[in-house]
């Protein structure tokens, strides 16, 4: 109890002037502060609530229990419930965005499913399922078509498991019902074993989804990077032949084979899609190479954004070239190789971009290179933007591989002459002098220096005079110039080019 | 003309004051409008909470202070207006720590806000960017220590 008599109850456990006090602190001081004592996480926590827009709380008990939490009007709760949380503390009274997951092999019962989705399900924007419990198609269907009606956001990832194998369960399934699902996403991130999503389901959802605006495909495919089990055509397939194609604005494909592509193009040639991405390109056959193309001539006038994940390819494979596209703002080709490659095999598997005349309106172009040393660099300003490149004055927003030299960067700024935002990896700070000739306008530089390292190795000269003399020999420094003593490391490749001579 | 009224600090010294500077506490102002029904020319005000040395520098600050606007009353909801933080007001609040936790605990007790926003304006400053038990340790003397930490 603090001491009345003398007036000094410490203003610092006074709530009304730590409620003062945290108004001028940052967010970051609040969150460190907080642990100083109780009134102080209390105050904290209140004023954390008031300027955070999207909270994620996690299933921890201990953290949370001693300290009760109402959030109320808070505008995007995520929160990643796990439903073995039976007793929980913390209150929800108005949310628009649920993060759920379910760690076992059961689903919510109705007790937990009433804490889940009770009051506000109908509030509810985004949901994601972490789901691989037997019955959790019949679950989600439940959810989708009673609970949280109103959803526009669905996540759903997978882990292998029998999903729905029984035939007449899955005719029934969203049958007849009308979703407000904006966006779809079907992740795997899990050794993918056998389908996961069986057509049948799959085409009851998309029926069920006239609004349904973007697609994002996510898996990791197994080794050789093809996806066996066929998950993209299943789905795509599905789409196509129950979904509502005309409001297709965003399709995300992960590692798209050869039969994707005969399906994107025959199928999907209508849909106005304006961005699309391919999260892991493997060409091979040369199929696929002309599948991008025609896929890409379909859909240059409505492509807006194109994100292209590729590998390198080998000598001799057809080349993917990009064919003339007007509306496209925004481009970015990633070199995601997981791979070494020995010395120049690989090469990429696109044309030489002339970026003025395919792109002539292109705003921003992303270059990444994978960072993983590698004896070859695949960017070369140079050769990927031969001299007789046609410049494009609307680029403002360019993002490279790391640069060695100055004389790229002189070359880059003949082709792209009004950058504006420049995101760059360089390994001399030289080359930095040469960036504000280059582009005396640049308003912001993201930029990361990362050291020079040779890759050579260099080998301790042993101290033994006679071993020390000889390695002298071996690598042509006269023997006397080196003491007996003195510490010294001899460069390999040095030491090997003396020994072949 | 003025009206002059007594303050009477913890220590038992006695500050003379004009009413119209001392009203910038909203407790002296209650007081004065509604015990005193506004006669209250020369009475004597007891500030059982506040230290003669304290005391003299909330007068210097009121003084100084006494023709700011009046603060509108916020409705909870809105960002905080921050009190102008004057190069005078960085001046005055150059003191030990105990003076400014003094200071901030006398604020409080006689409800003057824009002294109060400048000390704590200035307390948030000096714990800005330190842990936890910087905190503790720094800030925490015989007078102000914690009654409970986590």
């Amino acid at each position: 109890m603090a001491d009345a008599r003398d007036g000094i109850m410490s203003p610092l456990e006074n709530e009304l002037v730590v409620n003062n006090v945290f108004e001028y602190l940052r967010l970051a001081d609040i969150i460190q502060l907080r642990r100083v004592s109780k009134l102080w996480h209390n105050v904290g926590t209140k004023y954390l609530m008031k300027r955070i827009d999207e909270i994620r709380i996690f299933d921890s008990q201990l953290e949370y229990q001693s300290y009760p939490l109402t959030l109320s009007n808070l505008q995007n709760a995520m929160f990643k419930f796990s439903y073995e949380q039976d007793d929980m503390s913390i209150k929800f009274t108005n949310f628009t965005t649920y993060w759920f997951e379910g760690r076992s092999a059961k689903l919510p019962n109705q007790t937990q499913t009433r804490l889940l989705f009770g009051q506000r399900g109908r509030q509810m924007k985004r949901l994601t399922f972490i789901a691989h419990a037997s019955k959790w198609w019949e679950y989600l269907s439940d959810v989708l078509s009673k609970t949280a009606p109103n959803l526009e956001e669905l996540n759903l990832e997978c882990y292998p498991c029998p999903c729905c194998d029984v035939p007449d369960v899955e005719q029934r399934l969203f049958r007849g019902k009308k979703l407000k699902l904006k966006t779809i996403q079907l992740r795997s991130l899990g050794v993918v074993g056998y389908p996961m999503f069986s057509q049948q389901l799959l085409s009851n959802l998309f029926q069920c989804c006239p609004e349904l605006q973007t697609l994002h495909l996510e898996f990791k495919p197994r080794f050789p990077f093809v996806d066996k089990n066929n998950h993209e055509p299943v789905i795509l397939t599905a789409l196509a032949n129950q979904g509502n194609l005309p409001n297709l604005k965003c399709l995300t494909i992960a590692s798209a084979p050869e039969d994707v592509w005969d399906i994107l193009n025959t199928r999907f040639d209508k849909a106005p899609i304006e961005t699309f991405k391919i999260t892991t390109l493997v060409i091979r056959p040369d199929s696929v190479s002309r599948g991008i193309q025609k896929f890409l001539t379909a859909h240059t006038n409505t492509l807006k954004t194109f994100y292209l994940c590729y590998m390198l390819i080998t000598c001799g494979v057809k080349k993917v070239s990009f064919p003339k596209m007007e509306k496209l703002k925004h481009l970015t080709l990633h070199e995601n190789s997981s791979f070494a490659f020995p010395e120049t095999d690989y090469v990429i598997p696109f044309e030489s971009l002339d970026v003025g005349k395919l792109f002539p309106n292109l705003v921003t172009l992303n270059l990444y290179e994978m960072r993983k040393r590698r004896p070859h660099k695949y960017f070369n300003a140079c050769e990927w933007f031969p001299e007789n490149t046609t410049p494009l004055l609307t680029l403002r927003n360019l993002t490279l591989p790391s640069q060695s030299s100055a004389t790229g960067l002189r070359h880059l700024q003949r082709i792209f002459p009004n950058i504006l935002t420049l995101k760059l990896i360089v390994v001399r700070a030289t080359v930095l002098r040469e960036l504000w000739v280059a582009w005396p306008n640049l308003k912001e530089l993201d930029l990361r220096i990362v050291p020079f390292k040779p890759d050579m190795r260099f080998l301790y000269v042993p101290t033994n005079a006679e071993v020390r003399k000889k390695w002298c020999v071996a690598v042509g420094r006269p023997p006397e110039s080196l003491k007996p003593r003195t510490p010294a490391y001899c460069c390999i490749e040095h030491f090997n080019r003396m020994a072949y001579n | 003309m003025s009206n002059m009224i007594y303050l009477q600090s913890s220590d038992g010294d006695i500050f003379e004051t004009d009413a119209q500077i001392a009203k910038c506490s909203g407790t002296i102002r209650f007081m004065l409008e509604d015990c005193y029904m506004g006669e209250y020319e020369g009475v004597l005000i007891p500030l059982p909470n506040v230290n003669s040395a304290i005391l003299r520098k909330v007068l210097k600050w009121a003084d100084h202070h006494k023709d700011d606007p009046v603060p509108i009353e916020d409705d909870g909801h809105s960002v905080k207006q921050v009190s102008v933080f004057s190069s005078w007001d960085a001046e005055f609040l150059e003191v030990d720590q105990g003076t400014l936790f003094g200071l901030v605990q006398a604020a409080n007790y006689l409800d003057i806000q824009g002294l109060l926003d400048v000390t704590c304006k200035t307390v948030a400053n000096k714990i800005s960017g330190k842990t936890a038990d910087d905190i503790r340790n720094t800030l925490t003397t015989n007078q102000n220590k914690f009654q409970d930490f986590i």
